[in-house]
Order: C-alpha cells, then sequence, then structure tokens
C-alpha cells in the first residue's frame, strides 16, 4: 500500500474513533443518576433562586441535544468548564494531575517492560531451565497479586519496618527546597515506591508475551538456516528471533502506553499520589461532571493516539504491512 | 533497515543498560538515605496534621466540609467564639456584647487594635460588612446563621449593632467568620458565594493564614504576624490528606504526624499501645440515624406505610441500639436518644431532652409486632399486610453508604431485626451521591423522593440546636430536610423557640419539640458516634473541646489547640539517625548490583557456549 495512503487512512480513522468516543462520553454521564445542579451544593443549603443560576451556568436547563451541542463547541475549544467541586477551570484541575501519573505510571511501565522483556527473551531462550522457572513463577506471582496488597507490603516493610521511604505522597507536604535539584530528588523519593509497585504488577505481562513469542519463533525455519550458516547463538538470539518476536510485546506496549494515562487508581490511593486515577474516582464520587468528562475524554484521547503510533511504527517494523 | 547490531553489540548495550539501571537505584537509594529526613532546614516550628479529608477551596463562603471549617477558623475569627471548656459563648472578636430587652438590637464591642494579616487595622466596619454581604446577597452558606438579621450598622470604629426583625435566640452561636472589607467587597458577591478561590495567600485576622493551597495534598498554613492572640509557639501548620488512613496512622506512628484525625479501628488500638502518642476516643457533636422517607405533600415514590408514624414508631422496638453501638461503632460512642445530644454543649445551650425510663423504647421485637399489628399491620402468613386493602406492605429499602463501613454494618442488623417482624427489607448499599439523588429525586421538575429508609449521621456547625431542629420543618423539604417531614405542630413551635430568648423558656418550648421527634420517628437517633484521634506527646498544650471528653482538632468551632501547643519542654532525643542505614543499603546495593551483572554476564556466555535445538 502506498505511504501515505497508509498513513491517511490512519489519521481518518483515528479522528473518527475519538469523535464516536467523545460523544458517547456526553451521554454517558448524563445517564448517570442523581441531579449535578443539586450536587453542586451541600444537602439543602440553597434556594430555589441558586439552583437555577446554577443550572443556567452549567447548560443543565436546556433539552439534552443543545446541552451536546454546547459540549462539541466547548470540546473543540478545550473549554471544559469550571469544576464543580473545586470552582477552578478543569484545564486546571486536570492539568495538574497529567505530570504526576505520566511520572509514576511512565517511570513503572518502561522499567516494567525493559525487565519484563529481557527475562522473557531469555526465559524463552533457555526455556525449561532454572532461569526461566524462576522468572516466571516471580512474575506470576506478582502479576497474580492484587495492586493494594502489594503496595501495602512495601510501605510496611520500607517505609514503617526499615524507614527508607516516605509512606506517599508526591512530596514532602509543605517543603521548602534549597534547589529544583534537592526538589527533585524528593519527588523522586517519594516516586520509588509507588513505581515499584506498579511495575512489579506488569513484569508479568511481558515476561510472559515475550516467552512466549520467542518460543514460537525458535522452531522456525530461518532459525535453523541462520544456526546453519554458523551463526553464534547470541547473533540468532538477537539479529533474528528477538526483532521477529517482537511484534506481539510491541503490541503489548502500545497498548499499556495508552493506559498509562489513565493513571493507576489502586496505586494512587495506597501511595496517596495525585494522580488522573484518584481524580476519575473523586470526581466520579462527588458527580463533578465536567472534570469526569475531561478525564474521560483525555484518557480515551491517549489510548486511540497510541494506537495510531503503534499503527506508524508497523509499517516500519513489519514489512508485511507495506505490502 | 540494515543496522549493525551484532551479538557483541547486543551484550554491551544490555551490560550498559544493566549498569545504568542498577547503579541509578543505587545511587538514587544511597542520596535518598542519607539525607536528613527534613528537607526544610528552617528551623521552624511545624505542626503536621493528617486527616483523610479533601478541603475544596479557601474561600470560606463556599467551604461546607468541617475540614474547610476548620482551616477558615484559623484564617478568620468569628465575632463571638466558643469556649474551650464547654463552648460557651467567649470573646473573640467582639469583647463584649449586650442587647435590648426584647432581643432584636444587638450590641458588640469590637477588640481594639486588631491587624488583619496585611497589616490594615481591623475595624467594625469589617463586621458590620460581612453580615451585610451575607444577608443582602444570600450566602447560602451562612445563612442558616444569618436568618433573621435585618442589617448590621458599624456605630464607630468599635461597635457594631445588629438589628434583628425578630428577638434572635441562637445570635452569640453565629458561625460567621469575618472577612476584610477592603479585599471582599471588591469581589462580586455572585462570585463569592460561588466561583471566587480565595487564592493564598489568604487575607484574614485569624492565628494562621493559608499560604499554600495543593488539592487533593496539602494545604500550608503560616502564622499570622499580626495576630491580636500574640506569638504563637507554632509557626506554620500542615494538613496533609491522606487517601490511605493505614498510611496516616504509620506515619503518625514514625513521628511524620503530629497529630492525626479519623483513625481506622485496628490501628487506633495499635496507637493507643504506642509510647509517646495519645489515642483519644473524641466526643463529638452530632448524631448517627436510621432516616425515613416521610414525605406526604406530593407526589412520592417511597413505600407509603412509611408516612404512618404509628408505623414507625413501632420500629423503635425493633432496633437493638446498644448491640448497633457495640457491633457496628465498635463500642465507639454512646447510645443516641434525641437529635440534641447531651453532655457536649453548656449548660446554657444544652436543651437535650432524655426520656424517661418508661418513656424509653426498649428492644423488644414482640411489643413491636404487636404495637404494628395494633397500628393496622397485622401479621398474614409471616408477612406484614395492611389490614385496610389485605395486601402486603411491599419491599422496604434500607440504604447504607458505601463510604461508611460502620453504616454497612448497622444496615445488617436493622436488616435482620425488621424481616423478623415479617416486614421485606431490601438491604443495599449505595454511594452518597446516589443515595442523595434518590433523596432529591423530581420528576419533571416536581420533587418526588425515591427512598425508604437509610442510614447517615448529622454533624453539627456551632452549638445552638437551632440548626438541627430545622431539618424537620415543613420549609425544608426539598432543602435540608431529607425525611421530608412536615408538622404544623412542629413548624410553629420552631418559630417559637427562635425567637425566645430567656433560656428556661426556650429549653421548655425545645423540649416538647424532641418530644414530639422521638413520638413521630422521622428519625431512629441509634449513636452518638465519637472519634477516633491520635496526638503526639512531643507536643505539650493540647486542649480539648469541650474539656475532658471533645477533641483536639477538627472541632471548628474551637481552634485553642493550633493556638496553644508547643513543642514538650523535656524532649526525649529518640531521633532515629537515617544515616546510620545509608551505609548497610550501599552494601545491600553493592551486592545486588554485583549478582545482577554477574548474572546477566553469565547467562550471555552460557548462550555462547551450547546451542539449543
Amino acid at each position: 500500500m502506498d505511504k501515505r495512503h497508509y498513513f491517511l487512512r490512519k489519521i481518518a480513522n483515528t479522528v473518527l474513533t475519538i469523535v464516536v468516543v467523545a460523544s458517547f462520553n456526553f451521554v454517558l454521564f448524563r445517564i448517570l443518576p442523581g441531579d449535578p445542579a443539586r450536587l453542586l451544593l451541600p444537602r439543602g443549603r440553597w434556594d430555589a433562586a441558586s439552583i437555577t443560576a446554577n443550572e443556567k451556568a452549567f447548560h443543565l436547563d436546556k433539552p439534552l441535544w443543545e446541552q451536546f451541542g454546547y459540549y462539541w463547541w466547548d470540546t473543540v475549544r478545550f473549554r471544559f468548564g469550571d469544576s464543580f467541586k473545586a470552582r477552578l477551570p478543569v484545564t486546571q484541575v486536570v492539568g495538574e494531575r497529567i505530570l504526576p501519573t505520566l511520572l509514576l505510571t511512565g517511570t513503572g511501565m518502561v522499567f516494567a517492560i525493559l525487565i519484563g522483556v529481557i527475562t522473557g527473551v531469555f526465559g524463552g531462550w533457555r526455556r525449561g531451565s532454572l532461569f526461566d522457572t524462576t522468572a516466571t513463577g516471580v512474575s506470576m506471582v506478582f502479576y497474580s497479586t492484587p495492586t493494594l496488597w502489594v503496595g501495602m507490603i512495601l510501605i510496611g516493610l520500607f517505609s514503617v519496618k526499615l524507614g527508607w521511604f516516605p509512606t506517599g505522597g508526591l512530596e514532602e507536604a509543605g517543603a521548602v527546597y534549597a534547589s529544583w535539584w534537592q526538589h527533585t530528588k524528593a519527588i523522586l523519593d517519594h516516586l520509588f515506591l509507588p513505581a515499584l509497585t506498579f511495575c512489579l504488577v506488569y513484569i508479568g505481562q511481558y515476561h510472559i508475551i515475550m516467552r512466549s513469542s520467542i518460543t514460537g519463533v525458535i522452531k522456525e525455519d530461518f532459525v535453523l538456516t541462520a544456526r546453519a550458516k554458523g551463526m553464534s547463538n547470541m547473533r540468532v538470539l538477537w539479529h533474528h528471533v528477538f526483532r521477529n518476536a517482537l511484534l506481539p510485546t510491541f503490541t503489548l506496549i502500545m497498548i499499556n502506553l495508552g493506559l498509562v494515562m489513565s493513571g493507576a487508581i489502586l496505586t494512587e490511593t495506597v501511595f496517596n499520589w495525585p494522580g488522573l486515577g484518584r481524580l476519575a474516582y473523586d470526581s466520579m464520587m462527588q458527580r463533578d461532571y465536567p472534570v469526569m468528562q475531561a478525564v474521560f475524554l483525555l484518557m480515551s484521547v491517549a489510548v486511540i493516539f497510541a494506537n495510531l503510533i503503534a499503527d506508524f511504527c508497523y509499517y516500519y517494523l513489519d514489512p508485511r504491512v507495506q505490502a | 533497515m540494515r543496522t549493525r547490531f551484532t551479538a557483541g553489540h547486543a551484550q554491551r548495550v544490555l551490560a550498559v543498560l544493566a549498569l545504568v539501571l542498577v547503579g541509578g537505584l543505587v545511587w538514587g537509594v544511597a542520596t535518598a538515605a542519607a539525607d536528613s529526613s527534613s528537607p526544610s532546614p528552617s528551623g521552624k516550628t511545624i505542626l503536621r496534621v493528617g486527616w483523610d479529608a479533601q478541603p475544596n477551596s479557601s474561600n470560606p463562603f463556599t467551604g461546607n466540609l468541617i475540614c474547610e471549617y476548620e482551616i477558615n477558623h484559623l484564617n478568620y475569627d468569628l465575632l463571638v467564639g466558643f469556649s474551650a471548656k464547654d463552648l460557651s459563648p467567649q470573646p473573640e472578636l467582639a469583647t463584649s456584647w449586650s442587647s435590648n430587652t426584647d432581643g432584636t438590637v444587638w450590641t458588640f464591642k469590637i477588640r481594639k487594635g486588631v491587624k488583619w494579616s496585611d497589616g490594615q487595622p481591623l475595624t467594625a466596619k469589617d463586621v458590620a460588612f460581612t453580615f451585610n454581604y451575607i444577608v443582602k446577597n444570600n450566602i447560602s452558606g451562612y445563612t442558616m446563621f444569618t436568618t433573621g438579621i435585618k442589617d448590621a450598622v458599624a456605630l464607630d470604629d468599635y461597635t457594631v449593632q445588629i438589628t434583628c426583625l425578630t428577638p434572635k435566640a441562637n445570635i452569640l452561636g453565629m458561625w460567621v467568620p469575618i472577612v476584610p472589607e477592603h479585599v471582599w467587597s471588591k469581589i462580586a458577591p455572585k462570585a463569592a458565594g460561588s466561583t471566587y478561590t480565595n487564592n493564598p495567600p489568604v487575607v484574614g485576622s485569624g492565628p494562621f493564614q493559608t499560604v499554600e493551597f495543593k488539592r487533593g495534598q496539602y494545604v500550608k498554613l503560616e502564622a499570622n504576624p499580626y495576630s491580636w492572640r500574640g506569638k504563637t509557639a507554632v509557626q506554620e501548620v500542615i494538613f496533609t490528606s491522606y487517601s490511605n488512613s493505614v498510611a496516616m496512622a504509620d506515619d503518625m506512628k514514625s513521628g511524620a504526624l503530629d497529630v492525626c484525625w479519623d483513625v481506622p479501628d485496628a490501628q487506633f488500638s495499635q496507637l493507643q499501645h504506642t509510647k509517646g502518642i495519645t489515642a483519644l476516643d473524641a466526643v463529638r457533636k452530632g448524631f448517627e440515624e436510621l432516616g425515613f422517607n416521610c414525605y406526604t405533600g406530593g407526589p412520592n415514590k417511597g413505600n407509603p406505610v412509611l408516612r404512618d408514624w404509628k408505623f414507625r414508631q413501632a420500629l423503635n422496638y425493633a432496633v437493638d441500639k446498644q448491640k448497633v453501638l457495640d457491633v457496628a461503632w465498635l463500642g465507639h460512642g454512646t447510645v443516641a436518644s434525641s437529635v440534641v445530644q447531651p453532655g457536649y454543649f453548656p449548660a446554657s445551650a444544652d436543651m437535650h431532652w432524655q426520656p424517661s425510663a418508661s418513656e424509653t423504647y426498649t428492644f423488644d421485637l414482640a411489643k413491636a409486632g404487636d404495637m404494628l399489628t395494633a397500628a393496622g399491620y397485622p401479621l398474614k402468613n409471616g408477612v406484614r399486610i395492611v389490614a385496610k386493602t389485605g395486601k402486603p406492605i411491599g419491599v422496604l429499602r434500607l440504604v447504607a453508604r458505601s463510604n461508611s463501613s460502620q453504616s454497612q454494618r448497622a444496615g445488617k442488623l436493622i436488616a435482620g431485626w425488621f424481616k423478623q417482624l415479617g416486614l421485606q427489607v431490601n438491604y443495599q448499599v449505595e454511594d452518597e451521591a446516589t443515595l442523595l439523588a434518590q433523596q432529591y429525586n423530581t420528576v419533571k421538575g416536581v420533587f418526588t423522593p425515591d427512598y425508604d429508609m437509610y442510614i447517615w449521621d448529622w454533624v453539627g456547625l456551632g452549638v445552638d440546636p437551632n440548626f438541627i431542629l430545622s431539618v424537620f420543618l415543613t420549609s425544608q423539604i426539598d432543602g435540608w430536610s431529607d425525611c421530608a417531614y412536615s408538622n404544623p405542630t412542629y413548624d410553629k413551635l420552631y418559630q417559637q423557640q427562635a425567637q425566645t430568648i430567656d433560656p428556661q423558656q426556650r429549653k421548655a418550648i425545645v423540649w416538647q419539640m424532641q418530644q414530639l421527634l422521638y413520638q413521630q420517628t422521622p428519625y431512629i437517633t441509634l449513636v452518638y458516634a465519637t472519634n477516633l484521634e491520635a496526638y503526639s506527646n512531643k507536643w505539650e498544650g493540647w486542649v480539648q473541646s469541650p474539656a475532658g471528653k471533645g477533641g483536639v482538632i477538627y472541632n471548628a468551632d474551637n481552634v485553642d489547640s493550633y493556638i496553644n501547643v508547643h513543642p514538650a519542654v523535656v524532649k526525649a532525643a529518640t531521633t532515629k539517625t537515617s544515616g546510620s542505614n545509608t551505609g548497610l543499603i550501599i552494601a545491600i546495593v553493592v551486592i545486588v548490583v554485583v549478582l545482577v551483572i554477574g548474572g546477566i554476564v553469565f547467562f550471555v556466555m552460557r548462550g555462547r557456549r551450547s546451542v539449543e535445538e
């Protein structure tokens, strides 16, 4: 397929998917039980005039299709309104959570990928060996353990018992740092345990996928040919087997990359990390519609874009796509 | 893509990657451990408070959570405060007060020499401005306290006169923060009550002002240099919001926190046995209740039997309050009888009515059954029917809240007892927003509540029972009332007591009202729950409010703890030197590094030698 044609088609697909998802987003939150106008204020602390004023401000008094129009008009202008609870622009409320989320899930994911892929490659290459059995066993144990539990155990061990790391939070509350370097170090100090938790529970995925595709590719004829040509084992592994076995793992990486933005609600709750996952949960409990809509839109778009990037990369990684 | 990526390259890349990874970990951990635990070596006296609450905003007019009131009472002062001893009125911004004979005109003398935190002087004009601002613009957060006020006038710089339309009984119990005119006169009133965020640094006259507000993380306050209370030992207060209460208890134990609130039960027992920490089972305002849908004024999707007060009254005998206290609240609290709490408020404001021994409802399922039958709901084949129609009563929904495990335990108990009476109870757990939506449900804009029974609580502000009594007014249906109860006699009594200045006369009326509620049962009050707090003995001067039984923080009515507390004179030098761990950490990590690199090299070497089939 012509390269430009391929890319254009993928981009068009992406745009269409985003439009559908965003529309669905709107409908979804209007179906939830509960009148948001009443939830703006505490139980009964209002009068009819205030309620109508609030309704007008949030277009809640208009018919649904009109609200939909307002929704789209505001979305394309990145105007997501004000959070009901915080009374701040949604872009601010969500924006201040993006970097902590990326820090946590990004770091955790990168390490999970590195460690999982490497152990998976060697596990698959030496299938049945002690290394393979141990690595698979350990990674499966962590994969099947609830994230909450892993987090609590790590806190109990490293924070409470040994005192090496703080119990949670993004940084020391109310601290003033001498330099940005001190500040960064403090954040890293706080990041270690949550990122480790996140990483541990995801290693298993990459390990298993990588391992199984390696064992599948080893059986291929071209591997035998390569060996017959006199190539060393390592060269066969990395030059032929690994590159062909990478595709399923790459797919998994791309899928999870999209999920990086969705945050890690459980990890964030255990470690009091101010991320998007917790924001999504809190806003849902409080029926903070503007924030909920923006967060879910963000998560959906992140996944869709990750898919787009994956499609682009496939074009180069897998020659069969070009045909 | 043709790259000369040989196996040798691969090995080297892997080895370098591994080194970088582990090296980074080593260095990171070592430096983190070697650093002192406090990154702010400013030597400031910082009070660290932990709670699971999340303040939404610094705006005193939009705050409606107790945590926000607490912070507001540190930023701002009230006109008349609440004493720590027994919450009786005490001078705060007002040094003295007097009224005319019928209690409609009150004159307050304002403290002299008070300055706002930005250095501007505080005068009676600010006080007058605050009350007029609220009354004229109907800023809903405080109208429950300002009802009946016509206006406020500054007679001179230090005298303010508040004129009321009718005698105002609760005028000394108004929980209204006094705000600076020179700041708030510039804010549009509509915005003040809704969108204005009042960003730090906040300008107030209270002992501390908010300087940093990190949503969902922490709020930092600094001591007011112009505070009329003088210099406090505490220079900074930091409130940290915890989403994980176990971590909060851990931080309390390790000393990272100085005081915390709402400790989980299991951790509370641990903290009770931890040296250097005092765990407090603190009495607090409010009660837990089983509420009913009593609405008779319009369309109602709830079960109609609940609208019959005789039906509700019979249910009183089917609730074992002692068991609910022991099992659901794990004994933390006392059994409740009335919506006005006993023994918490000063004698002058203690309007609790205690039913006599013969009046008190006991746990007696047989009696409950008999009363139901007498009220017209006999048993037929083990199921209660409505005698008039002969049809079964139908399903009664009982809702417990998802964020309160106590309400869930209580709900299961109550559902069990009611089922024994032959009632069909559908017990379910919902999140608060869903329950609220059902309580305030509307169909085509008409109030149509869609619920039956639920378990919730009321935690009050201020000490006057005026507010909690107002919940049962007809006028509060679709407002504060979550039981939609309506009784013209009750409404009349309420108006009477709100305007009765003489405490004895007022008490008599309030007692009458409680008796009425006890009989009519819009609520079955279950428990006066306590709150679990813990504070560090490294500090002295904690003030329990009310004395001997209340909590040291989270009172909002009285913030003396923050003002009074100071580091304990005899400081035990038990500072855990984190530096002593560094050697151990580095040693462990070096071993790990060697193992990992060795392992990788080993496997790579092995790969070269053998041939895998």
